[in-house]
């Protein structure tokens, strides 16, 4: 029996599914059109979702573009000192983020909201984080910089790209534990430049490590377009130099998303990495720091929100199912409003982290040199 | 590329091992006694390391343990920092710490952050040994002494023996530690210096703590690696001339041994720092301004360091660069004679 075989088995998607999601096609992966019009026969048993898969997914769409909302107002409001948007990326990181297994491990970049809020991340959580108050991580790094061991997912840090021969040697832990568990870790169209990304794939193929390395290309990095990031046709196609599966998938088609990242959890627990693309769209600027029409035609931006929004797509496939009514879907709305300002209101209540946690946590023991400057501090704040 | 190793003097003893003897039994021990120690670097596997520090264990752990990697620093660090997440407890080998730049982002950013950035939900126990120093022929590449961009980061912890039982004690500790530890081996004496190493399967040397060498009254000498070797010779010189060094081995750099310099500089009121690295932001310059903003009021002369040059790490005109016994007994009779 080979992978596929046995994969057919475990994630119960058919034939026609798996017909349907190839390696290095010249055209994303589609398997809804601009107006979520199915693009070949199928049902969505044949992802072997059902009607209830379908509802969450689109709640979670929602709730992750209406966090992006709040996410700025914060911001604007001085609640926050900066913000990240993942607004136009909403299939990619939750459809993807809703094929993750429960016991497999995600490390995230900056732009992966959606993959955290499906994986159950309390939103009161994300916003403590965002607002410099105490979480789980206590607050040291910028906002959107998030991780819970509890849910298997990694701190993130700065530095694009660094994640990923990280998440390899995960895998390569995996792998000399004989643990039946993989690791998915995300990038961006820049990251996919990187030394790391090259290192990181390199060390994949040669230990045939469970690792998925989704890239989310936006088109953007920053204010350079994509045409700066690679000479190839797409960067799907790197992943033949290194032996492995490349699929170059719409990334704005939460069905394509789901479908592909489940196969390639199927792939990843059979010691085969693989590599997805997901085309996709960033609509707001890279981050409150920027100011995207310096250096981006809004004619771009207006072509994607209208032709590929993934939750417009969404509904319209809903629609096309005659499971969307225009009651359930102000439901939703008045629900998610309510779970954010909820969650908003409980982190406010959360109170800034103690000067304590200033110096504590570099080491497992803290050595002489912190614990005067620790004394330091105290001081100066007793005498303040 | 051959390097000549010197080897060493004949030893007292048949037990008597050399540093990289004692660190290969340090590696093969901890792993025998922690199956979740693996090592990684290139060459390691059949080779047993350009400098035989690995030699033989591929075979009693074999390659699952021992991993020859692909050519890139960076991956050869930042896959090591990921097994280290998920809880193994990886050894790199960075062959020489010379090409560790590629793979410095994952040190410093990675590996040594990310206790704090999370809180401490994650931590990295991990271990970058790697042959450093000068004294070899290496020239610009295969020289550095690149400590203090290491002891400049919170989160890591610095190690440099200069003994094969310093070598195989704080070996065994920095892989038992629960934190990202650089340890760098004075490659110019892996052979040269041999002595019977403790073989109990639990000895090991407290990371933190410094050794005093040779008890002394007039001035302090503190080095670390190599150079301790050639303080010992400057020593031999000053006691000629009447002058009583005590002589201090860092043995730690970061979290250094505070006690051990301020006791030793309370007493001799005098002090001369070795180190083999540019003089410039060295680990010679944190000591001496840690003795100056601590004990002043004890110094009777003003803080000697005798380091490299500011220069990169020269081929034919390694003789001038590394510092020698000469030099540092100069500097030692100028804090003696200094009013
Ligand atoms: C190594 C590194 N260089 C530069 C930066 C500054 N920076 C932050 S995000 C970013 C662009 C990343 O683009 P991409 O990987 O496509 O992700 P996106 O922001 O589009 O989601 C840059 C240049 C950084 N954080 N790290
Ligand atoms: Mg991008």
């Amino acid at each position: 029996m080979n992978s596929l075989q046995k994969s057919l088995i475990i994630i119960n998607m058919t034939e026609k599914t798996l017909n349907h999601i190839r390696p290095f096609t010249d055209e994303p992966i589609r398997f809804i059109g601009s107006e979520g019009e199915p693009l070949f026969d199928f049902k969505p048993e044949d992802l072997s979702l059902n009607e209830e898969d379908l509802k969450t997914l689109y709640y979670y769409m929602k709730l992750t573009r209406a966090f992006d909302r709040k996410g700025m107002f914060l911001t604007r409001s001085g609640k926050a000192l900066f913000y990240v948007e993942v607004a136009g990326q909403e299939a990619s990181t939750v459809a993807s983020g809703y094929a993750i297994p429960e016991n497999d491990w995600i490390f995230p970049a900056h732009r992966e909201h959606g993959v955290l809020i499906v994986r159950g991340y309390p939103l009161t959580e994300m916003f403590a984080q965002i607002m410099g108050r105490m979480e789980v991580n206590k607050a040291r790094q910028m906002p959107v910089h998030w991780g819970m061991r509890k849910l298997r997912i990694l701190t993130i840090s700065s530095p694009v790209g660094n994640q990923l021969p990280q998440a390899v040697g995960i895998g390569m832990a995996i792998n000399y534990l004989k643990k039946d568990e993989a690791i998915i870790v995300y990038t961006g169209d820049g990251g996919s430049s990187t030394g790391d990304f090259h290192s990181a794939l390199t060390f994949a193929s040669v230990f045939k490590t469970p690792v998925i390395f989704f890239v989310q290309n936006n088109h953007w990095s920053i204010s350079v377009p994509i045409k700066r990031q690679y000479g190839s046709k797409n960067i799907a196609i790197k992943a033949t130099a290194y032996g492995m599966e490349g699929y170059y998938i719409d990334g704005n088609d939460f069905l394509a998303v789901y479908a592909t990242t489940k196969l390639a959890f199927e792939k990843a627990h059979n010691k085969e990495p693989v590599l997805i693309e997901a085309l996709t769209y960033r609509y707001g600027s890279h981050s409150t720091a920027d100011q995207a029409d310096r250096y981006r035609d809004i004619k771009e931006l207006e072509y994607w929100q209208k032709t590929w929004d993934p939750i417009k797509r969404a509904k319209l496939y809903l629609q096309g199912l005659g499971i969307w009514n225009e009651n359930w879907e102000k439901e939703l709305d008045e629900q998610i409003e309510h779970e954010l300002n909820e969650a908003i209101d409980e982190a406010e209540k959360r109170p800034e982290p103690p000067p304590e946690t200033t110096l504590e946590d570099v080491y497992a023991q803290m050595p002489w040199h912190i614990e005067e400057q620790m004394r330091e501090l105290l001081d100066e704040i007793k005498g303040a | 590329m051959v390097f000549k190793l010197e080897e060493g003097e004949k030893a007292k003893s048949a037990k008597a091992i050399t540093i990289v003897k004692a660190i290969r039994e340090a590696l093969a021990e901890e792993m025998r006694r922690d199956s979740r120690v693996v090592i990684l670097g290139e060459d390691v596997g059949k080779r047993g390391g350009v400098f035989l520090a690995t030699e033989g264990l591929i075979d009693e752990f074999g390659e699952e343990r021992v991993i020859d990697t692909p050519l890139t620093e960076l991956g050869i660090i930042g896959v090591a920092v990921g097994m280290a997440l998920y809880g193994l407890r990886p050894v790199a080998e960075i062959q020489f710490i010379d090409f560790v730049y590629p793979g410095f982002d994952q040190i410093v950013n990675e590996a040594a952050k990310f206790r704090y950035r999370s809180g401490g939900q994650y931590s990295v126990p991990l271990v970058i040994r790697s042959p450093y120093g000068g004294g070899i022929g290496g020239g610009l590449y295969h020289s550095q002494s690149p400590e203090s961009y290491f002891t400049h980061t919170p989160g890591l912890k610095v190690i440099i023996p200069s003994t094969p039982t310093d070598a195989k004690g704080l070996l065994k500790s920095a892989i038992r530690d629960e934190d990202p530890v650089i340890f760098l081996e004075p490659k110019k004496i892996y052979m040269s210096i041999k002595e019977e190493v403790p073989d109990d399967i639990d000895f090991t040397i407290e990371i933190g703590k410094a050794k005093k060498i040779k008890e002394g009254k007039d001035v302090t000498l503190i080095s670390y690696g190599y150079m301790v070797h050639v303080c010992m010779k400057a020593v031999e010189i000053a006691q000629k001339e009447g002058i009583s060094v005590e002589l201090i081995d860092l043995r730690t750099l970061l979290p250094f041994d505070k006690d051990a310099i301020l006791e030793s500089v309370a007493k001799t009121g005098r002090l001369v720092i070795v180190n083999e690295a540019p003089k410039i932001g060295s680990f010679a310059s944190e000591i001496s301004a840690f003795v100056s903003e601590r004990a002043i009021e004890y110094l009777l002369a003003p803080i000697k360091r005798i380091t490299g040059f500011d220069t990169p790490f020269p081929y034919a005109q390694q003789k001038y660069y590394m510092p020698n016994e000469y030099r540092i007994y100069k500097a030692i009779k100028e804090v003696m004679e200094w009013n």
